[in-house]
């Protein structure tokens, strides 16, 4: 080897140390980029020509930028961001949906149902007193418009869950198009270099992270460099080409317009099993959709219940008319038809109208409704009929929306008693509440406007309270509307439900949160800066550069003294 | 949660960023949580940090909202029992005072100015227990049962009139279970002691439309409805689920719907109108059985087989009769009601008739509606109407107008049925050993009768009619039209007239109003058996008048009856004051599961604050910690000494 030659050693060392050093300081420029993956230089040893004592090497280079990074830790990683991301999603929204129920607070569903029971129970004490009626009407307004509130609430809740999936689902689409935009710039940088664009993959790799938390992925690298992602079995992109996301709204089974994510190219259901997407879907379409529905059956077993025992009661006041809140669709049709358009069905039984003149004679008539669906059932135009031709001074009209409408005679008031076939009740005919459920759950206005028409009684006195106790009992009684449970106790087992929902999420989002520490603290031990070592780096890097400086300037000592010898 | 931080192998710059970074905002969480128990007083911040205790707070503060209503019904309960209580004693004590005043009367010391003199002050006792029976607590009519807002007594024809119903007033005093918290006025003074009516027996009739709860069944239990089983000769037995049918139309409906294809109908029997018929047109033996343990067929009166061409005849449902019961549906065939009644209330008569009435409603109005102080309602058995008379001390009659209406609904004030201790005024017959009365009919044919073993109108009638037949006589002994006396009536066709005299000197005769001449057709006799009221009022009444009318047996008769009544009212105290007891010691019971219930919801529910500082000041120590932690490890870097 010649002195040149020696040179050329030091220059390989002085080019590849300065490469190291770029690589150490770009390490440490780096330390607090987010996602950032750790470059290590690989320095090898260039090799020489053979000569009679062996081999001479020809110096170093820099034969790699290499990433510090485990790809499979990664796929972990990626699968930990989508489960972590859909059970904090999930655990949120209990969250919003325990504040809307605010059931630990001084002034919630429970205690409001419990206030108005209370209200009952004082006027089955004092039913002929007024203020104590204007109590109840109040505190079943007050019961009402919470529950009416909470409906609001929770579909408000419902709305935003739908703009969160189409949020989600934009972002999550134009993730995927910087994706397939980055794959082809990874596969065209790294095919002119050889080496990795890892500035190019690092950005790629945070944009999959953020893809996973809002679906789960699947990332298949290919040869050159670009990686394809599948969203379930479905692929998402391929090479350069994104499928595309979006969202579209659809009616469900209950007719509520939902918001659910698709692929752009075919329409195509998208599976979310994981992610951010799947967590809001989850709350949405299972927690949201058991609240709404266990809040429809407590407000239509408390319409129900109260109605059929109110119905058959009696005021401090009389009718001279009333007409029904409820209609059917057809008079012509059997009460209980199942398209008749009454949510509450009435059944084979009687119930009694008091005809009472202004001596205070009362004249009762049996009112008998057959719906055992053999021969001739009963109509709303056979009952109008009936009423009509047997209540000595009342007249029962069908009007032309369907409804039944009651009208006595001059001098004469009405009144009903013990229905046993619920058609009162059925027909929203001297009921309490009005609606089917807590969209429409509501005091009747004819009550409301005159808390006397409350049935407090089940005869004509003004001390009798006997209806309000039956009324009361049925918060604890169990109710065949309610599955068997009370109220009360459907109340506390709704509340319970969303207790062990909500724990169970906040228990998934911990564990799941563990996870992804416990992969992220991994990942960061393989791919993070660490300062000190950069510094060492950066020692040891320098100190090779001072080296084969020195060893140069050995060379070209050398060299000076060669060539002193021609001189 | 901190993170796992597992087998490491080196500690990159962002790892230290990123634990410092979790460690600080798990501190700081864990203190802000415990600042919000501390400042919110309670354990749980969310139902899910533990759904168990949330689940029993909620059913805790449920049963305390329960218990709280159970203790302000249980306090009102108290409150008007302790001012029906304190009202009660009023009421003894002018009892008593009303008792001395007939113990000291009844003799023949005081003279009649005496006795007049002592009649004003019984009329002030009368006006005093009027007003204490109208007392008013916090705006009701404490003793006026259900109608709170009616005064229960108001004087009628000048006499105190019962105005008030015996309707209980209840309130919830545990879990569904209700307590009766008030005392009718009628209670209180005994009024409710005795009804005149209820003396027909009515075979009311089925109906198709009637209700099944109308029905007391055959066994007596009323219709549990269910299944039953119907056997057609050599076939399997068929089930019949008759649940949910409301009158004898929907099971007859459901009935001839699952068997009218064998040749089975069900329907009323027309022979008797009270029991139910299976028409069997099948050509086989069938049999009605109970399905498992079921009562249907027995109550329904067909647990019952029949052979081939054979009818199953049921039992009778018996029947009791309503408001609505039609008057065609009291008796086989119908009662006709053509004539109307007479009610005299003291000298006052008022005639009503039933003329367009079709059902018992019917009825009950025209009577009640006469203003006359009288309230007919249907008895407990539904099977006869009882009349009320309302009106104290003031005799009450329902006769006949002509006819027999009176009798056929059962109200006729003397009736068969009638005890012979209610006649004159409850002070009854007294026979003597031997025969009572000697009765001379027209045809001259005399016959003694005796009554010792009589108790009642009817049984005194028959002791006439038996003696009269035997002693070969032609009079027949009845009650008479005006409904209050008895009646003779000879058909011997004698010249003379009919003559009633005493026999042994028993005043029998006299006492059954009969001690005069009739006619030689018939003898009217007096009036004996008017109806007056039970009670306190009519004793006082019968009390003042007699010192008024100077009438020792009166005076002594009215003195024994409310010496009764005293016991009565003593009883009555004693019974409101055992409920009164049984509500406080309710009350102590409530408050004490209140305390209990409140002390076990405290514990779930409200943080110890002990325990929350330590946590607290844990947590605060563990973020200074983590500060001082992550202040020097970020502080340290081997480039600090590179040079």
């Amino acid at each position: 080897m010649g002195l040149t030659s020696a040179l050329g050693i030091g220059r390989t060392a002085l080019a590849a140390y300065q490469a190291a050093l770029q690589v150490a300081g770009n390490n440490i420029a780096n330390v607090g980029t987010p996602g950032y993956t750790r470059n290590i230089a690989d320095l090898s040893a260039i090799a020489g020509a053979n000569s009679r004592v062996g081999q001479l090497g020809n110096g170093v280079y820099v034969s790699g930028v290499r990433r510090s990074v485990s790809e499979a830790l990664n796929a972990r990683l990626r699968t930990a961001v989508s489960d972590q991301s859909s059970a904090q999603v999930e655990t949120g929204n209990l969250d919003r949906m325990e504040g809307i129920y605010n059931p630990l607070g001084n002034i919630n569903l429970g205690t409001l149902m419990a206030d108005f029971f209370k209200s009952l129970g004082d006027l089955q004490n004092n039913p002929e007193d007024y203020a104590t009626r204007g109590l109840v009407i109040n505190s079943a307004q007050t019961l009402v418009h919470r529950i009416r509130d909470i409906r609001g609430d929770l579909i408000d809740l419902h709305d935003d869950l739908n703009s969160q999936v189409e949020t989600a689902t934009a972002r999550a689409d134009e993730l995927a198009t910087q994706i397939a935009n980055l794959n082809v710039q990874i596969t065209t940088a790294e095919s002119g270099s050889g080496g990795q664009a890892s500035s190019l993959r690092d950005r790629r790799d945070q944009l999959l992270s953020e893809l996973s938390g809002l679906f789960e992925i699947t990332v298949r690298e290919q040869p050159g460099g670009a990686v394809n992602v599948y969203v379930g079995n479905e692929s998402l992109i391929q090479f350069g080409q994104s499928f595309g996301l979006k969202t579209v709204r659809e009616l469900d089974a209950n007719g509520i317009l939902k918001s659910v994510p698709r692929f752009k190219h075919n329409n195509g259901t998208v599976t979310a099993r994981s992610g951010e997407v799947e967590g809001i879907i989850n709350a949405r379409d299972t927690h949201f959709d058991n609240q709404i529905a266990r809040l429809d059956t407590l407000a239509s077993g408390l319409i129900w219940e109260i109605n059929t025992i109110h119905a058959g009661g009696t005021g401090l006041q009389k009718f001279s008319n009333i007409t029904s809140v409820e209609s059917v669709n057809d008079p012509s049709l059997a009460l209980n038809a199942a398209d008749n358009g009454l949510t509450f069905l009435p059944k084979t039984g009687s119930f009694f109208i008091d005809v009472k003149d202004s001596s205070g004679s009362v004249v009762r008539t049996q009112i008998n409704v057959d719906l055992d669906g053999i021969g001739t059932d009963t109509t709303l135009n056979s009952l109008a009929a009936d009423i009509t031709a047997n209540v000595s001074g009342v007249t029962a009209t069908v009007l032309a929306d369907g409804r039944l409408q009651l009208t006595a005679n001059a001098g004469l008031k009405f009144s009903f008693a013990d229905d046993t076939s619920n058609t009162l009740a059925a027909l929203g005919i001297n009921t309490f509440f009005t609606g089917s459920n807590s969209i429409d759950i509501g005091v009747n206005s004819l009550v409301a406007s005159n808390p006397n028409l409350i049935a407090a009684a089940k005869s004509d006195l003004a001390g009798d309270g006997s209806n309000i106790t039956a009324m009361t009992m049925i918060q604890d009684t169990g109710l065949a509307s309610l599955g068997g449970v009370s109220l009360n106790d459907f109340y506390t087992s709704t509340m319970a439900d969303l207790a062990v929902q909500l724990s169970g999420a906040k228990s998934a989002y911990e564990a799941s949160s563990a996870i992804f520490d416990s992969l992220t603290v991994q990942r960061e031990s393989i791919s993070g800066v660490n300062l000190d070592e950069e510094a060492v780096a950066l020692m040891q890097f320098q100190r090779a550069y001072e080296g084969a400086a020195r060893y140069m300037i050995v060379v070209d000592e050398m060299l000076q003294t060669l060539l002193s010898l021609v001189r | 949660m901190a993170a796992s931080i597992g087998n490491i192998t080196r500690v990159s710059s962002s790892l230290k960023t990123f634990t410092s970074l979790q460690q600080l905002q798990q501190n700081a969480i864990r203190m802000f949580r415990e600042q919000e128990r501390i400042s919110s007083g309670r354990k749980l911040l969310s139902i899910s940090d533990d759904p168990v205790t949330a689940e029993k707070i909620t059913k805790l503060m449920q049963s305390l909202e329960g218990q709280d209503q159970i203790l302000a019904n249980l306090q009102h309960a108290d409150s008007n029992l302790t001012a029906a209580d304190s009202a009660l004693t009023e009421i003894s004590d002018l009892l008593i005072e009303a008792a001395r005043i007939a113990s000291e009367q009844a003799g023949s010391f005081s003279s009649a100015d005496e006795r007049a003199s002592q009649a004003e002050i019984v009329d002030g006792i009368i006006d005093a227990l009027m007003n204490v029976g109208n007392r008013s607590f916090r705006d009701n009519y404490l003793f006026g049962g259900q109608s709170v807002t009616t005064a229960p007594l108001s004087t009628v024809f000048g006499r105190a009139g019962l105005m008030g119903d015996y309707g209980e007033r209840r309130t919830v005093v545990d879990r569904n279970f209700t307590s009766s918290y008030n005392i009718a006025v009628g209670e209180v003074f005994q009024l409710d002691g005795d009804v005149s009516g209820g003396y027909a027996d009515w075979n009311v009739q089925l109906n198709l439309n009637g209700r099944l709860s109308e029905l007391n069944g055959a066994l007596g239990s009323g219709i549990r409805l269910g299944r039953i089983a119907v056997t057609i000769g050599a076939a399997p037995a068929v089930e019949l689920d008759l649940a949910g049918c409301g009158t004898l139309a929907d099971v007859k409906s459901k009935f001839d719907d699952a068997f009218g294809g064998s040749g089975l109908a069900l329907d009323i029997n027309p022979a008797d109108g009270a029991t139910l018929r299976v028409v069997n047109g099948s050509g086989s033996a069938i049999q009605i059985s109970e399905v498992g343990l079921g009562t249907t067929a027995a109550d329904l009166g067909l647990r019952k087989s029949a052979g081939a061409g054979v009818n199953i005849l049921g039992d009778d449902l018996n029947r009791r009769a309503t408001l609505t019961t039609k008057l065609s549906d009291l008796a086989p065939g119908g009662v006709a009601l053509p004539a109307g009644v007479t009610v005299t209330i003291g000298q006052v008569t008022k005639t009503v008739t039933f003329t367009g009435a079709t059902t018992l409603q019917d009825v009950l109005n025209r009577l009640n509606g006469t203003s006359m102080g009288i309230r007919a309602s249907i008895n407990a058995d539904g099977n006869g109407i009882e009349i009320e008379n309302l009106v104290a001390g003031t005799a009450m009659v329902i006769g006949e107008n002509g006819g027999t209406d009176a009798e056929t609904l059962g109200i006729k004030t003397l009736d068969r049925g009638v005890q012979l201790s209610r006649l004159n005024g409850s002070i009854g017959i007294h026979p003597v050993s031997g025969n009572d009365i000697r009765i001379t009919g027209a045809d001259g044919v005399a016959f003694e009768v005796d009554l010792s073993n009589a108790k009642t109108v009817g049984d005194v009638i028959d002791a006439i009619n038996t003696a009269s037949t035997a002693a070969g006589a032609s009079i027949a002994a009845s009650t008479n039209n005006g409904g209050a006396g008895f009646r003779l009536v000879d058909t011997s066709g004698g010249a003379g007239n009919i003559v009633v005299e005493a026999a042994n000197l028993s005043p029998v005769a006299a006492e059954l109003g009969l001690l005069k001449t009739g006619t030689p057709t018939a003898l009217e006799g007096d009036n004996v058996g008017q109806f007056y009221q039970a009670g306190i009022f009519s004793a006082l009444y019968r009390l003042r008048d007699g010192l008024a009318g100077d009438s020792s047996v009166e005076i002594t008769e009215a003195g024994r009856q409310i010496n009764e009544l005293q016991k009565h009212v003593a009883a009555v105290m004693g019974q409101v004051g055992a409920r009164a007891g049984a509500v406080r010691s309710r009350v102590d019971q409530t408050q004490d599961a209140v305390e209990a219930t409140q002390i076990l919801l405290s514990e779930l529910q409200d943080v110890d604050f002990t325990e929350a500082v330590t946590r607290f000041q844990q947590a605060q120590t563990a973020l200074q910690a983590s500060l001082l932690t992550t202040s020097q490890t970020m502080n340290l870097s081997l480039l600090n000494f590179l040079s």
